[in-house]
């Protein structure tokens, strides 16, 4: 420990209740949401998809809580913590590049295509749009094997912090949170979650905001920062760090082929998240007027504070503890967000922080494990054997709930994935890729074939198996990260394209009916 | 000896680029959507 900079601190009294009080707050209103939740809703396609009645107020608030991640609250400045200013390009600078286009391209379509086709869940929308069950049944096994690898992460970050924050085993912490998301989840169905994960949105991006501006005030402004971090190191304040290993995830910081991939991934992965598109299935029709407030708020609460979280305050975390907490090995460059949050706030901001990420945890993992759970359920059971009672599905969809919520947990405790960043990052870099174009571009072209969609959907996924093992896994690896972008979003675009020239488009019934001609 | 801090402030300057430009880009690509829009 360099006693030239901050200490991790103990837990204190002080932290403790602030973080506990924080979470017992956030958990009484999930329930509150969740009863509220079950007036919407009568019947399973209304537990899956509410009215179709939501404003842009929650749609955007709601888009802005399932993009908003344990990952993007805390892994992101404990990446710029790291390796400084170069770690930004991957740490989510580029959040506006993603989650603005998702907007433009998916808002609306996403809504007209399900509400033309009477659909509940993407790939039903997407399998009817193609006239296709067994492409509906591919996507819906394809999203449930990325959203898992996806979620088992989602926990951790929170888990982690927990920890090193009150000094209390997470177990209960984190128990009690997955029982609640499980009950508002099971109440409330997607208006409940909608709503739950609109209200995180929320109170992400005033904490986020808050946090950012805060520690540039607190730190004396950007030339004392500079002037602080090249004392430490001048490597600090490079763009690019060419030291670092060119294969690998470092890639991304360390070579202009990983760097110019970054742009790509936040643009794919944001559009194509299944769990941010559905945010848009229950949305209503909107006006034009609202459609400007959609923008409008998630450029305010997803762009802004992502933005400073992403980049600043890493820089400004290095400056008030230096390398201090990399010492730690226990948590690292993890405690980065929570440790800014304790140096510039006191144990008030500390509590709002951690009740923040508690609530991005959640909120996210809740919006996946709601579509994995349909997933089964409508995707696969109901497709197949459309004779099984809504209520079997109901109760299908609780039990399936409650397994989905305990595996992450479960893997959060017992075998915590080591480099939460790089384990969430491949599944994410797959997932945007594959559904980029089988959901976003099927929306606009009416040339795109089921095959088109089937051989993306395959290509993507074996090639996110590979990229695991030989950017992940193998040592030393055999490519970047970057790369392994480059060759995913090229092979699913290649295929895509080619096989969908190649093969028959839907009927012209189909088409007429979602691309009416213009007036 | 202190460091010249100026010769480092370019990457500040393209972190601001980028937040002024995503905005624009925000604002500019939202205009040109709803110009056309149908109610």
């Amino acid at each position: 420990m360099n006693a030239q900079y901050l200490q991790i601190p103990q837990p204190t009294t002080g932290m403790i209740i602030g973080s506990i009080v924080g979470v017992i707050v956030l958990l009484c209103v999930a329930v509150f949401l969740g009863v509220m939740g079950k007036r919407k809703w009568k019947s399973f396609e209304e537990y899956l998809v509410g009215k179709r009645d939501i404003g842009p107020w929650i749609t955007g608030l709601a888009l802005t809580g399932s993009y908003i991640s344990g990952w993007a609250f805390c892994g992101s400045t404990a990446v710029v913590y790291r390796v400084g200013f170069s770690g930004m390009w991957f740490a989510g600078i580029w959040t506006l590049v993603g989650i603005i286009p998702c907007v433009w391209l998916a808002a609306t379509k996403t809504r007209e295509f399900a509400a033309k086709l009477g659909a509940a869940t993407i790939p039903e929308t997407i399998g009817r749009r193609f006239e296709s069950k067994g492409l509906q049944t591919l996507i819906a096994a394809s999203m449930l094997f990325f959203l898992f690898i996806y979620s088992v992460g989602q926990l951790k970050a929170a888990g982690t912090v927990w920890y090193a924050v009150t000094g209390l085993p997470p177990f209960w912490c984190l128990l009690i949170s997955i029982f609640i998301a499980w009950l508002f989840l099971v109440l409330g169905g997607f208006v409940g979650t909608q709503w739950f994960i609109a209200v995180k949105g929320a109170f992400l991006g005033f904490v986020g905001a808050l946090i950012g501006i805060w520690a540039i005030i607190y730190a004396g402004g950007f030339t004392e920062v500079t002037k602080q971090l090249v004392a430490q190191s001048p490597k600090l304040m490079g763009l690019i760090d060419p030291t670092l290993p060119k294969l690998g995830m470092t890639q991304l910081f360390s070579s202009y082929v990983g760097i110019l991939a970054t742009p790509v991934i936040f643009f794919t992965m944001s559009v194509g998240f299944p769990h941010n598109v559905s945010r848009f299935l229950g949305m209503k029709k909107l006006s034009r007027k609202e459609f400007i407030l959609l923008c409008f708020v998630v450029w305010l609460t997803a762009g802004i504070p992502v933005m400073l979280d992403c980049s600043s305050n890493g820089l400004i975390t290095r400056v008030i503890f230096g390398s201090n907490l990399l010492a730690n090995k226990q948590w690292g460059a993890d405690l980065a967000a929570p440790m800014l949050s304790w140096a510039i706030g006191g144990s008030g901001l500390l509590a709002m922080y951690l009740t923040g990420l508690i609530g991005a945890a959640l909120g996210t993992l809740s919006a996946m494990i709601f579509i994995m759970s349909a997933n089964v359920t409508r995707d696969i059971i109901k497709l197949w054997a459309p004779k099984t009672s809504d209520k079997s599905m109901l109760y299908l969809g609780y039990f399936l709930i409650a397994l989905f919520l305990f595996l992450p947990f479960f893997w959060t405790l017992e075998r915590p994935p080591e480099l939460l960043a790089i384990f969430m990052g491949l599944a994410a870099m797959g997932l945007g890729a594959i559904f980029f174009f089988v959901t976003a571009i099927s929306y606009y072209w009416k040339g795109a074939t089921k095959w088109g969609a089937v051989c993306t959907v395959i290509f993507g996924t074996i090639a996110t198996l590979w990229g695991g093992w030989a950017v992940l896994s193998r040592k030393p690896p055999l490519l970047g990260m970057g790369t392994m972008e480059w060759i995913l979003v090229g092979g699913c675009a290649f295929l895509y394209f080619v096989v969908s020239f190649l093969t028959k488009p839907p009927s012209a019934k189909t088409i007429d009916l979602l691309f009416p001609a213009k007036k | 000896m202190q460091p010249d801090v100026s010769a480092y402030m370019f990457s500040w300057y393209v972190w601001g680029v980028l937040i002024i430009g995503t905005f624009l880009m925000t604002l500019i690509g939202t205009w040109l959507i709803v110009r056309r829009w149908e109610e």
